[in-house]
């Protein structure tokens, strides 16, 4: 069995997530509003009010195209920045 | 084997129910509860819950005060001046922002008296204080220009330490009186830039940052010198934090980002278990380890997102609108009395058929029909209880009053005002009247008569919520014609204009007070289920209801945080009923397990 199920939901503030939510089941966001849930009974009904279930490989697509909109926004900064911060380029996200 | 006795001083509470939790002395307290058989335990627990998204995205921003009175402001992408105050549920963007934007700045204070320092580039020496509306430029700066640096303290006594200088990295620390910086012979043991820190001017702490490695390194602070202390569990760069030099949290972390939470105790860092939902580091930090709050940040890319940190035993079951029994009779235009578990309908209509006459009472589950007004109208007004009512004005009745003493309803001295769709807040013996389609006074009721004062809204209108008492009430939106978001209050005396409601629109419905108030639905141009809670001082948005509907009743006795909403139209009258909760905290107790 999965151990998570994936959606796009977007975070609409107070409440969107609750402590108790966060204690109940595996809550994770990522770029895009794309939110990784554990594969519960509460989590699936979280998502089901909040948003759409995606497939792993849709969800990992919006992720990437999040990804890469900020690569190419790190790679437009002046070098200065890069350097003296420590600021790295984005790197990929691979969803659990 | 050691026995609780000898670790504790003390055996064992042996209770037949789980004892009270008072406070945070109760944490730790162990007892066996005889009637579920369990060993049992308050034993707090940490985790992040969203709050009000910002209106402006940014990261390397800085922010100020607490969990549910904070200020966020400055940030990139760009040099944002944007300032923003938070009130623990929503986020207000204040009309002006910072002087002079930019990014990589720190802070220290309150919501309403703050101190920001430091910046990137030109504005790396720039220092602003805030009074709680406006940001002014203090004529003196940082003595070390230095961006991406951390502060602590008050708007008149802070510190500034760390950052990125013109030459590279520093330690360098600096006082400020409220009006001048003063460079301090103490620096910091570990040079940084992109840290976090807490605590005030004499008593602080620094954690994280890049040395331009990331680091774990962690230093307390007396008032004179800097002292290496445990690490951190986490080399963290662009790390945020909260609370003391003796209780802090710090989350988030960078590149790539974490949600990474960990918490001092005075002595060594602990990873908690509980993570930042969105992950992201270059956000900001306020509050207290145990009511934190983690504003924007890069997650990659800019985010509005807040997430609030919660430590204790308490959880919160968050706001939330629940279907309740239908009415036997769906209208709308009606009018409501009583709570939440006791609630009243009466009058109404189904356009475009006649007014009705029928009431009906309610359980906490379903509706019961009860003994008919005397006289048909619908948009009327009404307020009391289950039990003594008050019904006044509406169509075709203009004026009409009658009184419910929960068996029958008794047609009593009219308005002196002819009044469609009114205001009516109070009791059945102590209640008030205001608005109508035509300018007209404010009236009050005694249990016999009603008497004019010589008080108008200074917005005319018809249609709005009305909750409060005979001596402090508020009106809020309505038909000015238009739908309306003016929102005003009243002292006894007179009107006074408040905040604006968020959603404009008519023939909404409201309980509460004048200073704790709940409005929802109503119509913005169509039937809306916006629902908003005023606490005194704004007007912030709750979860709407489930259906949208206007021209609905409440239960005119229930409070901010319980009562109903029931009929209305969505396109046509419906009869359903919305019941609402507000955010509920409540103590849990841990079964303690050998495993």
């Amino acid at each position: 069995m999965a151990l998570f199920i994936y959606g796009v939901a977007s975070n609409y503030g107070k409440d969107f997530f609750t402590a108790e939510d966060r204690q109940n089941f595996f809550l994770r966001g990522y770029p895009g509003d794309v939110w990784v849930i554990g594969a519960t009974e509460k989590g699936a009904l979280w998502l089901a009010e909040r948003g759409v279930e995606k497939t792993k490989a849709e969800a990992q697509a919006i992720v990437d195209g999040e990804v890469a909109t900020a690569q190419a926004a790190y790679d437009a900064l002046p070098e200065e920045q890069k350097t003296n911060l420590n600021r790295q380029r984005p790197t990929a996200i691979n969803l659990p | 084997m050691t026995t609780y006795n000898q670790i504790a001083g003390r055996r064992v509470n042996f209770l037949s129910s789980d004892p009270t939790y008072v406070d945070t002395n109760s944490d730790g307290q162990v007892w066996y509860n005889s009637s579920t058989a369990t060993l049992k335990s308050w034993l707090p627990t940490g985790a992040w819950a969203s709050g009000g998204n910002l209106n402006t995205a940014r990261y390397f921003n800085a922010a100020s005060g607490t969990q549910t009175a904070a200020l966020a402001f400055g940030g990139s992408p760009g040099n944002i001046t944007t300032t923003e105050l938070y009130n623990g549920i929503a986020w207000t963007s204040n009309p002006t922002g910072l002087n002079t934007g930019r990014y990589g700045l720190a802070a220290a204070g309150t919501q309403t008296a703050t101190v920001a320092f430091g910046g990137s580039g030109p504005s790396a020496s720039t220092t602003e204080k805030w009074n709680g509306t406006a940001w002014t430029s203090n004529p003196t700066g940082l003595n070390t220009a230095r961006g991406y640096l951390a502060g602590a303290g008050t708007q008149t006594a802070a510190l500034a330490f760390g950052g990125q200088a013109a030459p590279g990295i520093t330690g360098a620390t600096e006082s400020f009186n409220g009006s001048t910086f003063t460079s301090l012979p103490g620096t910091m043991n570990t040079a940084r830039n992109a840290l976090a820190g807490v605590g005030t001017q004499t008593a602080a702490l620094a954690f994280g940052g890049s040395d331009p490695a990331f680091t774990t390194a962690t230093e307390s602070y007396n008032g004179t010198s800097w002292t290496t202390v445990n690490s951190l569990n986490t080399a963290r760069y662009a790390n945020s934090a909260a609370g003391t030099q003796s209780l802090a949290i710090t989350f988030g972390n960078g590149d790539p980002v974490t949600g990474v939470t960990e918490l001092w105790n005075g002595t060594s860092w602990t990873t908690s278990p509980a993570t930042l939902a969105t992950a992201r580091n270059r956000g900001a930090g306020a509050g207290t380890q145990t009511a934190a709050l983690a504003v924007a940040g890069y997650a990659p890319g800019a985010s509005n997102a807040t997430e609030e940190w919660n430590f204790g035993v308490y959880s919160y079951s968050a706001a939330a609108w629940a279907s309740g029994g239908n009415l036997n009779t769906a209208r709308s235009n009606l009018a409501g009395a009583g709570t939440k578990t006791a609630a009243l309908a009466f009058g109404g209509y189904v356009y475009p058929n006649p007014a009705l006459t029928s009431s009906e009472s309610y359980n906490g589950s379903a509706w019961t029909a009860t003994p008919s007004i005397n006289t048909a109208r619908q948009s009327l007004g009404g307020t009391g209880t289950q039990t003594a009512a008050l019904a006044a004005g509406g169509a075709v009745s203009g004026s009409a009053t009658e009184s419910y003493n929960g068996t029958s309803w008794t047609s009593v001295n009219s308005m002196n005002n002819t009044r469609v769709l009114p205001g009516l807040v109070g009791t059945q013996t102590a209640a008030l009247a205001f608005g109508n389609n035509t300018p007209v006074v404010t009236e009050s009721w005694n249990g016999t008569s009603w008497t004019n004062l010589p008080a108008s809204m200074n917005t005319n209108r018809y249609a709005s919520a009305s909750a409060g008492t005979q001596t402090a009430a508020i009106a809020a939106g309505g038909a000015e014609p238009a739908p309306s978001s003016a929102s005003e209050s009243w002292n006894g005396t007179s009107w006074t204009s408040t905040p604006s409601i968020n959603t404009a629109r008519t023939g909404l419905a409201g309980a509460g007070t004048n200073i704790a108030t709940i409005i929802f639905g109503g119509n913005s141009g169509s039937a809306t289920g916006a629902t908003e809670q005023y606490n005194g001082t704004s007007w912030s948005n709750l979860p709407s209801m489930s259906t949208a509907k206007a021209a609905l009743g409440s239960a005119k006795s229930g409070t901010q945080n319980s009562t109903l909403g029931f009929g209305g139209y969505i396109t046509t009258a419906t009869a359903a009923t919305e019941s609402w909760t507000g955010e509920v905290a409540t103590a849990g107790s841990k079964t303690l397990t050998t495993s």
